[in-house]
């Protein structure tokens, strides 16, 4: 296969998702412009609370505005690193036995869902991030724009690393045969884990080193304090770093139990 | 061998599972300690399948028909023995073999349920690498010879039935494959879409010249596709031959339908050792030819029979009796 055909295929693959999720109109503007949407104003209203109580409108060293900027750019990077839908559909097609017709044509199950999560994924960025970058204009803040694509580049490597950890989740699927269970119990560690729940750098300071220095922290926090202020370039050079490494340490997990499991599948369902 | 397309040499798939007695008490202990069984599944197969043959895979619910389609097809891997297929390994699935096959599931679909199926058509056709000229001359072909072009461009979720498993057999046409896997096509069907489905096929077939293996518990499908068969019941091969050997090889049979004047008072056991119960009119048996005029005699003396119908038992008779026997004989 040459590469121009393998270019091809993964276009072709991540235009049948963005097509997929157009067909249903309601629910891509739900998904991609209302829930962040409301999230965000939650997580404005909760810190602007929450500061209106503190001496001098300041909680760990930061101001109001870093707060309410984190918040404005903090729920719609969440939305885009977060990937529980896709590993949800590739779980169902394990244990429903949908995946047979994948397994069956010349593309792995890996890059079939690789380059369809990657085009929702550009879709649902292309479309939300309308809404900060617009609100950014009445409200600055203490955002700094030029950050912007840095800060979406590291998040996009962050997205190859979630993919790779669902693979692996997904691949138990062969073993356990139900693993929605550990789909939940890996977002709602990633919803602390990434910085979507309140800003990593509120922990302990011995505890907060060990959270930045995990890869999770380059889904939402370390994206979006770099881009409102709050961390220096280093702590994005660092998150790089982090994220290659837990896509080493994912690609060899997913790799390795993936082939055991297809050794063990029973082809349920066909 | 050079001119066949599949071969298999001692071929056995075992599957693992567990007994879970009823009741929530059992779910309780079932978390700590689970009573495993192991079932088999297809039980050393040897087959030589030459090139262009349509086979006909017939069994029971359970046989392992499905397990032998899996297995060729690389979906699952044997537990023990070996398969070529086209010269491949099927369960290393490497890109070449699968470019050169297709399976087509009656009950499941393959295609993108969300989408019209032009759209699937041209992500296959990039999965495939076949560029897009070749593809719509392609898709325009089958769809015309299948008379579904006006549903091409609708989702594939609003069709119905017959609809979707007509772009389900465009989908798995698309790439000319050498081998076709066909489990239940026809299942679910009216009689005219299955009759339109066994047409398309025999017309491609006489195309294209594919290797077909074809499951289906419709004999309608076998008795006009296939030309050889295999019958399988428990894992093992019964029968491997053509349709018109097994046709000769069993011993035909008459289904008599009786309708009795009055219904006999008491149990009354027939020369063959059938029996007729007390208080029915309507009496319906299988017998042998050479027994045919012995029992009707001797039913006469007994009653009067009003009306009868006589018919031959036909393929599908056949081969349920087939696997019957083959049964009970274990």
């Amino acid at each position: 296969m040459t590469f121009v055909a393998f270019l091809k295929r993964s276009l072709a693959t991540a235009k049948i998702a963005v097509q997929r999720e157009l067909e249903y109109r309601s629910n891509f503007v739900i998904d991609t412009l209302l829930q962040p949407s409301i999230v965000m104003v939650v997580e404005v209203l909760v810190w602007a609370s929450v500061l209106s109580y503190s001496p001098k409108n300041v909680l760990g060293g930061f101001s109001q505005a870093h707060y309410i900027s984190y918040a404005l750019w903090g729920a719609f990077f969440s939305r885009i690193a977060a990937n529980w839908m896709y590993e949800i559909f590739m779980s169902r097609d394990i244990e429903t036995g949908s995946v047979n017709s994948i397994l069956l044509r010349p593309i792995s199950f890996f890059e079939y869902y690789l380059f369809q999560f990657m085009g929702y994924k550009f879709l649902c960025m292309a479309s939300s991030f309308v809404v900060p970058i617009s609100l950014f204009f009445l409200y600055p803040g203490t955002t700094q724009f030029s950050r912007l694509p840095l800060a979406i580049a590291l998040c996009i490597l962050h997205l190859c690393f979630t993919y790779f950890l669902s693979f692996s989740i997904v691949s138990l699927g062969f073993f356990l045969h139900k693993n929605r269970s550990l789909t939940t119990l890996k977002n709602i560690s990633l919803w602390i884990f990434t910085g979507e729940l309140f800003p990593l750098d509120l922990l302990p300071q011995s505890i907060k080193a060990i959270f930045i220095g995990l890869p999770f922290a380059s889904g939402v926090y370390i994206p979006v304090a770099y881009l409102t202020g709050r961390v220096d370039i280093s702590t994005v050079y660092q998150g790089f770093f982090s994220v290659s490494m837990g896509i080493l340490v994912f690609s060899f997990s997913g790799w390795w139990l993936w082939r055991k499991g297809r050794e063990i599948y029973t082809g349920i369902a066909a | 061998m050079e001119s066949a397309a599949i071969v298999t040499q001692d071929l056995s798939r075992i599957y693992r599972t567990y007994r879970k007695p009823e009741g929530l008490w059992n779910s309780v202990v079932g978390l700590f300690k689970r009573d495993h069984i192991e079932h088999m599944a297809v039980n050393n197969i040897n087959l030589c399948i030459p090139k262009g043959q349509i086979l006909g895979l017939v069994g029971a619910n359970g046989a392992g028909k499905t397990t032998l389609l899996k297995l060729l097809s690389g979906l699952i891997f044997p537990s023990s023995g070996q398969a070529r297929v086209l010269g491949f390994d099927p369960w290393q699935r490497s890109y070449a073999y699968l470019r050169k096959i297709s399976i087509l599931l009656g009950q499941k679909n393959q295609l993108w349920w969300d989408i019209p199926a032009m759209d699937s058509f041209s992500l296959l056709g990039k999965i495939y690498e076949i560029d897009d000229q070749t593809l719509r001359g392609r898709v325009s072909e089958l769809a015309e010879v299948l008379d579904c072009a006006n549903q091409l461009t609708i989702q594939l979720r609003r069709l119905s039935l017959g609809e979707r498993m007509k772009m389900e057999l465009i989908g798995a046409l698309l790439h000319r494959p050498e081998i076709i896997f066909l489990d239940e096509p026809t299942i679910g069907l009216d009689i005219l879409a299955q009759n339109a489905i066994r047409n398309f096929l025999k017309e491609y077939v006489s195309t294209y010249a594919p290797t077909i293996i074809l499951t289906s518990h419709y004999m309608d499908d076998i008795t006009h596709l296939a030309e050889h068969l295999l019958l399988i019941s428990k894992g093992e091969i019964k029968y491997d031959g053509t349709l018109d050997n097994f046709m000769k090889s069993t011993e035909k049979k008459q289904k008599v339908s009786l309708l009795l004047e009055e219904p006999f008072l008491n149990e009354i056991e027939l020369p063959n050792g059938l029996k007729i119960p007390p208080g029915v009119t309507v009496v319906a048996f299988e017998i042998f030819d050479k027994e045919l005029a012995v029992i009707l005699a001797f039913i006469s003396s007994k009653n009067k029979i009003q009306k009868i119908n006589i018919e031959e038992t036909d393929f599908e008779d056949d081969i349920r009796r087939f696997l019957e026997t083959q049964s009970r004989d274990r």
